[in-house]
């Protein structure tokens, strides 16, 4: 009797480690299954963001490190709006500097007019709805690379807004948040101050991992879900996703309409945290360097996108510019993310996802080739 | 509204509309041969408008052999890009190719200071001076930069050479071939590495011969960002124009250029909201552009 290797494999496995088979699933069901759960691993990851601040705060870590992980948080929301719309809905952005800017302006201007922090996140949530809608219908109509153009001709136009509407954006000197303004007014009073340096920054990072951390939360739900098949689908062919039933309407406004509400939340954000904005922020290379976090990082798996993410915008102000060479020429550091970036899309075109998939498969082939080894 | 405010705009755009069909052009001749919107045109431009910069600053050259050596460091700039890398990944999906011009442009931004200092470099124009003349019987003069006279009209010689090429000559039978089918042309014997090769080179050899000879009306500092604006309105030209013809392009930005300065008679603020406004609407009617040519979609 012929039987395959994988065959043999398996009955050596049960025969000589019952009890490693009995321990994994008794094991599967405990503690491992909870490490395992990527919700968790999320909020893990909250949790040590969280103590980071907690010791900064105390004084033991650079300030500007803090401010820098915040600000990489930010922009990696904005760029989760894009792994949604690109990576599953197969739809190209680069308006995401505007909507960014966008909800920037907006959260500003309610706060300025004396609405609640709160109120001003729903007013960025439901305009960003709007704005989504409008562009999705745009995309029914133009696509591909052109799709690309017209929604950096649009972020030309918000940027082109913010910068001559003097009397409300402040024109090319920016716009800040006069007055100090408070998380949950209504019940705390005035006890949790958000924004500036130093004791609303602090408060404002907690709100920021918070955040993020139910974002990527969403996004996962969004990206697991029958909506991130149909999305798939839909990217990989649209006749056959018409024919099964998936329409491309819904499901391209949705993309939309989750990229600019991520966007928007993005410049909530941002805008809470600095508190500082100027039109010449919202470039052309802003939304370019949010799409390389989904290409450098690829859409196969959200820890690989993570990666991505910290590569693009984290690895320079983290990390290089500790380096003696790179605190001389701080071009230098440009020039390294650059040619990071030539390198892992020519040899990896499935980004950090690709890479790490392929790791994962190397420990689980080692483990199974250890056992058998020990079988022996 | 006043006659010779309007024909005085006319001959104001004709400068920014020459180094914005360069440009455009560049753009499309990439688009066509490699199958990618090129983001670093402008980045590889302002690499060879530093070296001019350069030599002229510090090296007091003649602006004219200055000029030669920056469009010719463009010219391999392109070139090289083009045999090291995208030879490489002729695979990859759209996207795939964009990032890798976008790399290019992080690249080249970091590059620069590096090798020229992080100090003011300065382009002269190649002609000074200003040309006033009368017409139509209209008391107030017409002026107009001779810089402005010589770079519409090596931009007109230049892409209408270019165009006599790509319709007369062997190579701009390959071009056209490799734009309707890389792996088609291909099989029958076209040689689409250097064509493809050929393609990045000029389009980095009139991007700089665009930056430079514009550089002066720019405020005349040289910095790494400074052909930005040109760029995103080169893009919005072949939108405008379609990417699916040659002279589609050309003629979106005689367009955008000409209209932007009449627009900005009446709308100094907000000129490029209404134009882009504008330019939205045109694509939303007619997605392929004005003069583009509807692709065949298979399924």
């Amino acid at each position: 009797m012929k039987t395959t290797i994988k065959e043999r494999f398996n009955t050596v496995w049960k025969k000589f480690f019952p009890h490693l088979q009995k321990t994994s699933k008794a094991v599967g069901k405990g503690a491992l299954k909870i490490t395992k759960n990527t919700y968790i691993q999320f909020v893990f990851m909250g949790v040590i963001l969280v103590v980071l601040q907690i010791i900064g705060a105390k004084g033991l870590l650079d300030v500007s490190l803090l401010r820098n992980i915040g600000i990489t948080m930010i922009f990696t929301i904005a760029a989760i709006g894009l792994y949604i719309l690109l990576g599953f809905a197969g739809l190209a952005s680069l308006g995401t500097a505007g909507f960014v800017g966008l909800g920037a302006y907006l959260t500003a201007f309610c706060i300025n007019n004396g609405i609640a922090v709160e109120l001003a996140l729903l007013i960025c949530i439901v305009a960003a709805i709007v704005l989504g809608i409008v562009v999705g219908f745009i995309s029914l109509r133009i696509e591909g690379m052109y799709l690309g153009i017209i929604t950096l001709g649009l972020s030309e136009i918000l940027v082109s807004l913010f910068r001559n509407l003097d009397s409300i954006t402040g024109g090319i000197n920016g716009m800040k948040i006069n007055d100090k303004f408070y998380l949950f007014k209504y019940l705390f009073g005035e006890s949790i101050r958000l924004g500036s340096f130093p004791a609303g920054r602090v408060n404002t990072f907690y709100v920021l991992v918070a955040v993020f951390v139910l974002l990527l939360c969403l996004a996962r739900n969004i990206t697991n879900s029958p909506t991130g098949r149909a999305m798939l689908t839909m990217k990989n062919s649209e006749s056959a996703a018409q024919s099964m039933g998936i329409g491309l309407l819904r499901y391209r406004l949705l993309a939309f309409v989750v990229a600019t509400v991520f966007a928007m939340i993005a410049g909530f954000l941002y805008m809470i945290y600095m508190p500082r904005i100027y039109p010449s922020d919202w470039t052309l290379a802003f939304s370019l360097n949010i799409l390389a976090v989904v290409v450098v990082g690829g859409t196969k798996s959200i820890w690989g996108f993570l990666t991505g993410a910290f590569m693009i915008f984290g690895l320079n102000n983290l990390v290089l510019q500790n380096i003696p060479l790179f605190v001389q020429n701080p071009t230098l550091s440009i020039l390294f993310n650059g040619a990071l970036m030539v390198l892992v899309v020519m040899f990896y075109p499935g980004g950090f996802s690709q890479l790490y998939l392929e790791i994962k498969y190397k420990i689980q082939l080692r483990k199974m080739k250890g056992a058998k080894a020990h079988a022996k | 509204m006043d006659f010779h405010l309007i024909f005085q705009s006319l001959l104001n755009s004709f400068q920014y509309a020459a180094v914005l069909s360069l440009s455009a052009f560049a753009i499309i001749l990439i688009f066509k041969t490699s199958t990618t919107t090129n983001f670093a045109q402008g980045t590889i431009s302002v690499f060879g408008a530093f070296l001019t910069a350069y030599l002229y600053t510090n090296f007091h050259f003649q602006i004219l052999p200055a000029l030669f050596l920056g469009v010719l460091v463009s010219f391999l700039f392109g070139y090289l890009v083009d045999t090291q890398i995208f030879r490489r990944s002729r695979r990859l999906t759209g996207i795939g190719k964009q990032m890798i011009t976008m790399g290019i442009v992080l690249f080249t931004v970091g590059l620069m200071p590096v090798i020229f200092g992080n100090i003011d470099l300065n382009i002269a124009p190649i002609i000074e001076g200003v040309t006033s003349f009368h017409l139509f019987g209209i008391d107030a003069a017409f002026t107009i930069t001779n810089q402005a006279i010589l770079t519409t009209v090596l931009a007109i010689v230049i892409i209408g050479g270019l165009f006599v090429t790509l319709k007369f000559t062997k190579w701009g039978l390959g071009v056209r071939a490799t734009a309707s089918s890389e792996t088609v042309a291909g099989l029958m014997g076209v040689n689409t590495h250097s064509i493809t090769a050929m393609s990045w080179s000029i389009a980095g050899g009139i991007g700089a011969l665009a930056a430079i000879l514009y550089g002066p009306a720019l405020g005349g500092t040289v910095s790494p960002s400074f052909m930005n604006g040109i760029q995103v309105n080169g893009f919005m030209a072949s939108v405008l124009g379609g990417f699916g013809t040659f002279y589609g392009p050309i003629v979106g930005s005689w367009i955008i250029a000409i209209s932007n300065n009449l627009l900005g008679i009446s709308y100094p603020g907000v000129k490029d909201i209404i134009l882009y406004v504008l330019i939205l609407v045109v694509v939303l009617i007619r997605p392929i552009g004005l003069f583009g040519k509807k692709a065949i979609k298979k399924v």
